[in-house]
This record gives C-alpha cells, sequence and structure tokens, in this order.
C-alpha cells in the first residue's frame, strides 16, 4: 500500500513538473517572440526614417537582445533541470528511502 | 556606426563579462570550493563564447540592407538559443550537482548588458528626444 501512494505522490510531482516546464516554456517563447518582433520592427521603422543611423541601431539592438534572450535561457535552463535532474522529486525519493 | 566602432563596443563588452566571470568564479570558490569555481568559470566562458559568435555574426550584417541585417540578427539570436539550450540541457543531465555555478557564471554576463546598456546611455548624443 505504501508503494502505491510513494508512486501516486511522485507521478503527481512529476505531473506538476510537467505543467509548469511547459508553462516555463510558453511564457519565454511567447515573451521573447514579442519582444524580438517588437526590436525587429522598431529597428526597421528607424533605419528607414534615418537609413544612415542603421549601424548604430544595430548595435543597440544586439545589447538590448542579449537582456531580452537572457531570461528565456535562463528559464529553459530551469526547465531542464526540472526534466532532468527534478530536485522536488529527489526529496521525496530520498524521503521515502530514508 | 563602423565596423571598428562596433569591435570597439563588443571588446568592451566581452572584457567586462571576462572580469564579471572572474569575480563570480572568486565568489564560488569561496563558496563550493576549486569544483564550483570552475563550474562558473566554465558557466561564464559559456555564455563569453555565445556573445562573440552572435556579435561576429551581427557583424558581419553590418553595412547591408536593413532587412538583410535584421534577418542576420535572429539567426544570430536562433543560434545564440539554440546551443545555449542545448548547454544547459547537458549540465541538467549530466553534471545537476554544478548546475547552480554555472547557471551563476552564465548569468553574470547578462550584467554586463546592462552595463552597456548603461554606457550607451551615458554616451553623448545617445538620446532619442531629438524634436
Amino acid at each position: 500500500m505504501e508503494g502505491i501512494e510513494l508512486a501516486a505522490l511522485l507521478a503527481q510531482i512529476q505531473a506538476n513538473t510537467v505543467i509548469t516546464v511547459g508553462l516555463i516554456f510558453a511564457s519565454a517563447a511567447l515573451a521573447t517572440g514579442l519582444g524580438f518582433a517588437l526590436l525587429g520592427g522598431k529597428f526597421l521603422e528607424g533605419a528607414a526614417r534615418q537609413p544612415e543611423l542603421a549601424g548604430m541601431l544595430q548595435v543597440r539592438m544586439f545589447i538590448i537582445a542579449g537582456l531580452l534572450d537572457a531570461l528565456s535561457i535562463i528559464g529553459v535552463a530551469f526547465a531542464a533541470l526540472l526534466l532532468f535532474a527534478n530536485p522536488l522529486l529527489g526529496a521525496v525519493q530520498a524521503a521515502a528511502g530514508a | 556606426m563602423n565596423e571598428a566602432q562596433f569591435a570597439k563596443t563588443i571588446a568592451w563588452l566581452m572584457r567586462v563579462q571576462a572580469i564579471l566571470i572572474a569575480v563570480c568564479g572568486l565568489v564560488m570558490a569561496a563558496l563550493g570550493g576549486l569544483a564550483w569555481a570552475m563550474a562558473a568559470l566554465l558557466g561564464g566562458g559559456f555564455g563569453l563564447f555565445l556573445t562573440a559568435i552572435t556579435a561576429l555574426r551581427v557583424g558581419l550584417g553590418l553595412n547591408q540592407k536593413p532587412k538583410q541585417m535584421v534577418r542576420g540578427f535572429y539567426r544570430a539570436m536562433l543560434i545564440k538559443f539554440l546551443l545555449a539550450g542545448i548547454g544547459f540541457v547537458i549540465v541538467a543531465r549530466w553534471f545537476p550537482g554544478y548546475f547552480l555555478p554555472v547557471l551563476a557564471g552564465y548569468s553574470v554576463t547578462i550584467m554586463a548588458y546592462w552595463l552597456a546598456m548603461r554606457k550607451m546611455a551615458l554616451m553623448p548624443g545617445s538620446t532619442t528626444d531629438n524634436e
């Protein structure tokens, strides 16, 4: 009986983890997509108005993009941790082993 | 802005990143010993490498038409995102014990972008309010 309860608990944690990872991926994709779309659109707008400033705008776009995709990458990194070495699962397994 | 100015900005950015990575390595050495310090340096080095290849690809698109510049820029960002994703999956899958220092090392490279933004904001004639 205890084995079944433990398996149910692990399954519940895994299910919640999968939902969390999905939310992380979805929000990262949505936010980065919107951000990059705005960034690219504004760059084209600026370059069309003042073509001589296109190079300068490109550098600024590069720097802002570095910040923009950083949070998504960190989110994906945490999602990878949850998928491959879930610390929540480890805690339950350790408690069950003890 | 020509290629020389772009290269100068990127060199400054990477120099600041290297300094921040070294500081992070020292902090991690104090917290978790040599292994954590090496992991932080590895994570930071990975961030530095990604900055370099992205800057290279973006730099190649300078002085082209805006459409081609944006295309090159998006491709560079895609490659950066993919490589970062693969790197973190490798760390999470095979070296989960070193995930925190690697992520800390990578994260400090992002601080350099904030500093670069501040530097650019303080540059003369940087304001966009020119009406």
